[in-house]
């Protein structure tokens, strides 16, 4: 009997503490694992880090790991205390649809918030065969490729945002061969040295290009233009119902307290007010965004569905 | 154009608060090189934060002088203590440690750094003056080149790791065999994690390189408490460089030709300082009137290898500026951290970002400079350290080599990989595979598969494409040559060993 | 005499990485494949190289063989015995507590396992009359605290803190 008093009261002793700890969360740094350090997502999730230390307090300090994909492991087995974040991007979703993770990119995670978005991806050919092809708009280009089917080369990444916009295309009806030749660097070494013909990626990579000649941008692909190259018609324009984005998200162990959880939404949404933070991030033609709890869950299991209606899980 | 190199070179040189910090991050960056288990790369990784809130050109004052200093640094851990900190350092290892071991511990890392300031020197000048003209080079290599110059770069392995060509062989591709863990380059497929994902990643290069080579030392001094053969010593006070000027003066074509392959090499993307300084290395030894005392302590393998890997960075920040394209992984960090500020890398970058450009031109200059000062400044104090018992310092080495192994991608895994390839090490060496075959065949593995299937890919899965590449052709068939030179050294090697034994 | 040693290392070595060959080439048919065109999969690297290894440790055995049959007619024993039980009881701990240091480095965290380690090391390594406890003791208790912390305030790397998490973490 009086150990099963001490029991209740060591129990309430805990729960009134615990509860006061997470009132005071947080007392202590934060880890926020991201993807290999010097990457796009490495810097997004540093500029957060350092914009968000003035909303919350405490330091939060960014451990790279090798990937993605081990950016989100390294956290399932963490305390869900709300000292262990992950910083990630759409490619999760996709590497777990393809079926190459051992837990649920959704479900397994409690999501804090969508902090970014990026918009965008320009199809690009070089000067020489737009001339001698005759592509002068998208169009062209897609005539072309029916005219001469597999005859013209995209640059690939497999698994990763890149392949899910070259699959679009293929859908809509261009008949590309599909050449896998790695991360954005290879894709552009490759399209300058003439082993592939179409180029999909960030404008930045292409920028003196097109503004030297040497390249011609076609198009960039999404629902409406981008204002960040106002001049360039989008994919819709041409009836090409494909769209092309990058997002980040904020994920916490599952399990993390409400109370957790909901401050650090709260810290997310003033760092997305932060002129600072949207600057930074605009330079690089990223935008800062805000969902709140329930709506950053609902965009990550919309996108996740998106993928497994158009067919990730067998391509 | 030189108006505007001079002129942020003075305001680099006469401005306090770049000199103080540019002098801060050379001696950071000798310091992060020079610890065993931190590579460049990783000292670079670990400035990286630092610069976020900082102006631009600050930001790469302070990373380009971390560069300078890590790579520089990376000869003090190799020469004193048989670890190379990163694959650029490994054919200093070679020359570099005998020295040691001879008691011109000092008067190695005082020759690395002297002529690691000359590699730099002359890849800088070639950077301002030809950047945009030579840049062009680099496209023209496409994955046929990069697999060709991959065999032929293995074929170069085989030829330096000792006389019996079918362990030579075997260490590079045992090293090749290690590099398929983790995912295959192109469909990014798990292999050989049994089912495990935490396995998914693979081994890494840092946590393999420490334990290959600091552990089996480790096991040596356990086996016999009375060893004294590897410790490292200088017997005779060190002054100057440790060498002549004359002396030095006199190997000038070995110097030159090493800094100029260290140079091209760098150029070539996805190729870097590891195979830039086996090349000049191996190109040392073949034009040697001596080639049999390299590999005990010949000066001239030394000044080779380190003479090359610093006159790497010049030619990888070469396509990095010029073309947007980084020329090596530590590259791709200098060109993130531009990026994120927001600098355009490409042929306007010339033009649109003139100030900026030759501002990292005068950087690297400098570094160099400060370089040259603050690593032989320190050298007689380092020494103090480097020839302290081996068994002391060796374990302080475990100790950074957990941390560096771990620290590399915060992966737990990698620290088994460290005990278990370190064990594995010892026992291979003794049995006559060279690890450094072994971690040189790792590094290259990416590039030939990775290139392989690309060009395959490419090609539409005919392989006859690479008929049409003369540039290819020639490398493969140097690798033939090569290996072919090998056999036949070998041959004459066992002959040689039969007639004497009879 | 040390020719037949190698010889008869050099059939064991090959038997080794034959072996490796192997279970190398057998486990690339528990790959989950992906469909790339135009191109040779995941497993065509790794098989071509365990064929090549097979073969060049074929042909060292070989090689072995035949040096050990030449040399086995003319040997004499050696008497000197090279390493006694000790040294390799020695190596054997060192690989240990190596290994027991990267098993519980998780758990544990830098600054727990790192002592402990070192401390073993420096015993292992030098001879009983030789050591010097004082020196083994300062550095292994306070090098790893010192390299955690400079870690985190100079760099923002956070190494495993592991048990000692509620402690470190009021200094952070």
């Amino acid at each position: 009997m009086k150990k099963l008093v001490s029991l209740v009261a060591i129990c309430a002793v805990l729960a009134v503490s615990s509860a006061a700890l997470a009132a005071d969360y947080p007392t202590r740094a934060i880890t926020m694992t991201t993807s290999r350090a010097g990457s796009q997502i490495d810097f997004a999730a540093r500029v957060f880090a350092k914009i968000a230390h003035k909303y919350l307090g405490e330091n939060i300090i960014i451990s790279n790991t090798a990937g993605v994909v081990d950016a989100s492991r390294s956290i399932t087995g963490a305390a869900p205390d709300g000292y262990t974040l992950c910083w990630n991007n759409n490619s999760i979703f996709i590497s777990d649809v393809m079926g190459r993770t051992d837990f649920d990119s959704v479900e397994g995670f409690e999501t804090v918030c969508v902090p970014g978005e990026k918009r965008g991806t320009w199809i690009a050919i070089k000067k020489d065969l737009a001339d001698e092809a005759g592509i002068h708009t998208l169009k062209d280009l897609w005539e072309y490729s029916r005219k001469h089917p597999g005859d013209l080369v995209a640059g690939d990444t497999p698994g990763a945002v890149a392949h899910v916009e070259v699959l679009e295309l293929i859908e809509a009806g261009f008949d590309f061969t599909s050449a896998a030749v790695g991360d954005a660097n290879k894709r552009l070494t490759n399209f300058l040295g003439g082993n592939i013909d179409v180029f999909l990626g960030a404008y930045s990579l292409i920028d003196q290009y097109v503004k030297r000649g040497d390249v011609v941008c076609l198009a960039s692909m999404g629902k409406e233009r981008s204002k960040y190259t106002p001049d360039i018609p989008c994919t819709a324009e041409f009836g090409y119902n494909t769209d092309a984005v990058v997002f980040y998200t904020i994920t916490a162990p599952k399990g993390t307290p409400k109370d957790v959880l909901e401050k650090l939404s709260d810290v997310c949404k003033k760092v997305a007010a932060d002129p600072e933070y949207t600057e930074a991030l605009a330079k690089n033609m990223i935008d800062a965004t805000y969902y709140d709890l329930e709506g950053s869950r609902k965009y990550v299991a919309d996108y996740k569905k998106m993928l497994v209606d158009i067919g990730m899980a067998t391509k | 154009m030189a108006s505007v190199f001079f002129s942020s070179a003075l305001e680099l040189i006469t401005t306090p608060s770049y000199i103080g910090l540019m002098l801060c991050f050379v001696a950071l960056g000798i310091l992060l090189g020079a610890l065993p288990g931190i590579s460049v790369n990783m000292s670079l990784i670990l400035a990286l934060p630092l610069t976020y809130n900082m102006q631009t050109k600050t930001a790469m004052c302070v990373l380009l002088a971390c560069y300078v200093g890590a790579m520089s640094g990376g000869l003090i851990s190799a020469i004193a203590l048989n670890i190379p900190g990163t694959g650029s350092s490994i054919a200093t290892t070679f020359d570099g440690h005998p020295m040691a071991q001879k008691g011109q511990a000092g008067k190695a890392i005082g020759v690395g750094i002297l002529t690691s300031f000359v590699g730099g020197l002359i890849s800088f000048v070639l950077l301002m003056y030809i950047a945009p003209l030579i840049a062009d080079i680099a496209l023209k290599f496409g994955p046929w080149e990069y697999f060709a110059i991959g065999l032929f770069s293995i074929s170069m392995i085989v030829s330096v790791a000792g006389d019996n060509v079918v362990k030579g062989v075997l260490a590079a591709l045992l090293g090749m065999c290690l590099a398929c863990t983790g995912t295959d380059p192109v469909g990014a497929v798990p292999r050989y994690n049994f089912g495990l994902h935490a396995l998914d990643g693979g081994i890494k290069i840092t946590a393999l390189m420490c334990g290959m080579f600091a552990v089996p030392e480790v096991i040596k001094l356990a086996l016999d408490l009375d060893d004294q053969s590897t410790e490292v010593r200088q017997l005779e006070k060190l002054r100057g460089f440790g060498i002549s000027m004359a002396e030095y003066l006199s190997r000038w074509w070995n110097i030159l030709r090493s800094a100029v392959i260290g140079a091209y090499v760098g150029l070539l993307p996805g190729v870097g300082g590891s195979s830039a300084s086996l090349l000049a290395y191996m190109t040392a030894k073949n034009q040697s009137k001596h080639p049999e005392t390299f590999g005990t302590g010949e000066i001239d393998g030394l000044i080779a290898s380190e003479t090359a890997n610093n006159a790497c960075i010049g030619g990888a920040m070469i396509p990095m500026l010029a073309l947007g394209i980084p020329g090596s992984s530590t590259a791709a960090i200098v060109l993130s951290a531009l990026t994120l500020h927001g600098v355009q890398c490409g042929p306007l970058a010339f033009i649109e970002n003139t100030e900026l450009i030759y501002s990292i031109f005068a950087i690297l200059m400098i570094a160099n400079f400060y370089m040259l000062f603050i690593e032989r400044g320190v050298l007689n104090g380092y020494l103090k350290v480097l020839t302290a018992p081996r068994r002391i310092t060796m374990v302080f080495v475990m100790m950074m080599c957990f941390l560096g192994s771990y620290s590399a991608r915060s992966n737990f895994a990698d620290v088994f990989v460290f005990v278990i390839g370190g064990v594995l090490g010892y026992f291979l060496q003794k049995a006559g595979i060279m690890r450094a075959a072994i971690i040189l065949g790792y590094i290259l593995s990416d590039i030939i598969e990775d290139n392989f299937v690309r060009a395959l890919s490419i090609s539409r899965g005919n392989p006859a494409r690479l008929l049409k590449r003369p540039i290819a052709i020639a490398f493969l068939v140097l690798a033939v040559l090569s290996f072919a030179w090998s056999l036949y050294k070998s041959i004459k090697a066992s002959k040689r060993k039969a007639a004497h034994s009879a | 005499m040390r020719e037949l040693k190698e010889a008869k290392s050099d059939m064991i070595l090959g038997t080794c990485m034959a072996i490796f060959a192997v279970l190398f080439y057998a486990e690339t048919y528990h790959f989950k494949l992906v469909t790339l065109r135009n191109t040779v999969d995941a497993t065509f690297v790794p098989r071509v190289l365990s064929v090549i290894v097979l073969a060049c440790s074929a042909l060292l055995i070989w090689q072995g063989y035949c040096r050990y049959r030449r040399l086995s007619a003319a040997a004499v024993e050696d008497q000197n015995s090279k390493k006694g039980a000790a040294a390799w009881g020695r190596m054997i701990a060192v690989s240990l507590v190596l290994l027991a240091a990267a098993a519980s480095f998780k758990t544990l965290g830098f600054v727990l396992t790192m002592p402990p380690m070192m401390l073993a090391l420096f015993v292992i390594l030098e001879k009983p009359e030789r050591r010097r406890w004082g020196l083994y003791l300062l550095s292994s208790l306070l090098a790893p605290t010192a390299v955690f912390f400079i870690f985190y305030y100079g760099f923002s790397t956070l190494l495993p803190m592991g048990l000692l998490t509620p402690v470190l973490a009021r200094f952070l």
